[in-house]
């Protein structure tokens, strides 16, 4: 099942990666791109908000404490387009993400990609850099 | 790891489009020949008619072409598009370049989006007859936009306004009423309508982000004369237009798949003659839908780049 949505969001991402549309809004002005930002930890909610949806993940720092960081997704609406589903991201999955860090700082980012714990790779659909696999 | 996926990925990749385009139909509404047919051609073919008379152009599109580049676009700190220098695009660490699909979804017309001439059609040379300051004045905002000075330089789209007639996502959807042409569109949500029925405009103190639109048919052209513009933006590069904006659009039904789309800007006060942008409407895949887009329901934009609001 997984495997059918990887496919399907790789391939239609791919398919529109050459379609010049704009987005909703300007990611540089809301997120900072020389503060790229890789973390690990658990989903702890995927909300399906519009104008973005936004994936929360546990974090445990090294010495043992918990920040809950939040990041940015495409819309619903896109992301049911490009193939993802409300089970996609089920609560309490690994995983690792990859994105920029909010303009004003704090636990906040815009979603580039998502690592699954088998190693297979999801592209949030946002409006950041590499957000999408590329040509 | 990286390079293990994207080779996975790309196979796989090759299947889904493929599997893709077994499955999805190569036009939406109309017959067999999807091939976009020449203007010539065009003229040989009939639309067929509402119940009172209007041609029908009824159904699901995506708009292509609108929002073209003027020649000599400014550097603009808050636009992704590659060929800016100051943009994520041209990160050096591969990151970018910067994906333009947010808002689209997979939503795509089924006819060439470069049918004709796109973009700014006139003046040819894409030099915009600025008034003279202006220009200057709209690249002294464009700086104050990142950082955002204040909330007056935060785009209109971040602060969820209705998006205008210049910003384009996809999918719209015509309807047609006796006296109206309604056009819906799954950005933001909105509904424009196009009276037909020969009203005035609203008084000039009325003030909309959509404007307020009459139009009329000429043949197989709707013309729709739109003026009482509030707060509206060409572009990121064009970050506002003023008040005194009035537009001209003409939709041409180019065949059954196809209406051409022209709009003439003329804003006096920003510019010492009108100019004009092309485009097109091309059908939608089938099977598309409008579905809500309610941009205000969870946005963070502003907390994003200004931080929480202060606690009362």
């Amino acid at each position: 099942m997984r495997t059918k949505v990887c496919v399907v969001v790789a391939g239609l991402s791919l398919l529109l990666a050459a379609v010049p549309v704009a987005a909703h809004h300007a990611f540089a002005a809301e997120f900072d791109v020389d503060k790229p930002v890789k973390v690990r930890g658990t989903v702890t909610k995927v909300e399906w908000v519009n104008p973005h949806a936004w994936l929360y993940v546990d974090v445990k720092d090294p010495d043992g404490s918990v920040a809950n960081w939040r990041f940015e997704l495409g819309a619903p609406n896109s992301l049911f387009r490009l193939g993802w589903k409300k089970d996609t991201i089920p609560t309490g999955l690994q995983v690792e993400i990859t994105g920029f860090r909010a303009k004003a700082g704090g636990t906040v980012a815009n979603g580039r990609s998502i690592m699954l714990p088998d190693g297979r790779e999801l592209f949030s659909g946002g409006s950041g850099p590499g957000s999408t696999p590329q040509k | 790891m990286k390079r293990r996926f994207l080779a996975a990925s790309t196979v796989i990749t090759v299947i889904a489009i493929v599997s893709l385009a077994g499955s999805v139909p190569s036009q939406a509404q109309a017959p067999a020949a999807s091939v976009a047919k020449t203007a010539d051609t065009a003229k040989s073919w009939t639309p067929p008619r509402t119940a009172d008379g209007q041609p029908d152009i009824q159904g699901f599109y995506a708009r292509n072409g609108i929002q073209g580049l003027e020649a000599n676009v400014p550097d603009n700190p808050i636009d992704p598009g590659e060929k800016n220098p100051l943009s994520v695009s041209n990160r050096p660490d591969g990151l970018g370049p910067y994906p333009r699909i947010f808002g689209e979804g997979a939503v795509r017309g089924t006819q060439p989006a470069q049918r004709r001439a796109s973009g700014i059609v006139d003046p040819p040379n894409k030099i915009l007859p600025w008034r003279p300051g202006e220009d200057g004045k709209r690249r002294e905002f464009l700086s104050k936009m990142n950082p955002a000075a204040d909330l007056g330089h935060v785009e209109l789209n971040s602060r969820c306004a209705l998006p205008g007639l210049f910003v384009s996502y996809n999918p719209y959807q015509i309807l047609q009423r006796p006296g109206s042409v309604v056009i819906l569109s799954e950005y933001n949500h909105y509904t424009r309508i196009i009276h037909l029925d020969g009203r005035p405009h609203l008084g000039k103190n009325i003030r909309l982000f959509m404007g307020d639109s009459i139009g009329h048919w000429e043949g197989n052209t709707l013309i729709v004369d739109t003026t009482n513009f509030g707060k509206t933006a060409y572009s990121r590069e064009i970050p506002y237009l003023s008040d005194a904006l009035h537009t001209v659009e003409r939709f041409t039904i180019a065949d059954a798949n196809t209406i051409d789309y022209e709009i003439t800007v003329d804003d006096p006060k920003l510019f010492t003659k009108p100019w004009k942008v092309a485009g097109n409407f091309s059908r939608a895949e089938k099977g598309t839908e409008i579905m809500e887009f309610a941009c205000a329901e969870g946005s963070q934009t502003l907390v994003n780049i200004f931080g929480e609001p202060p606690r009362r």
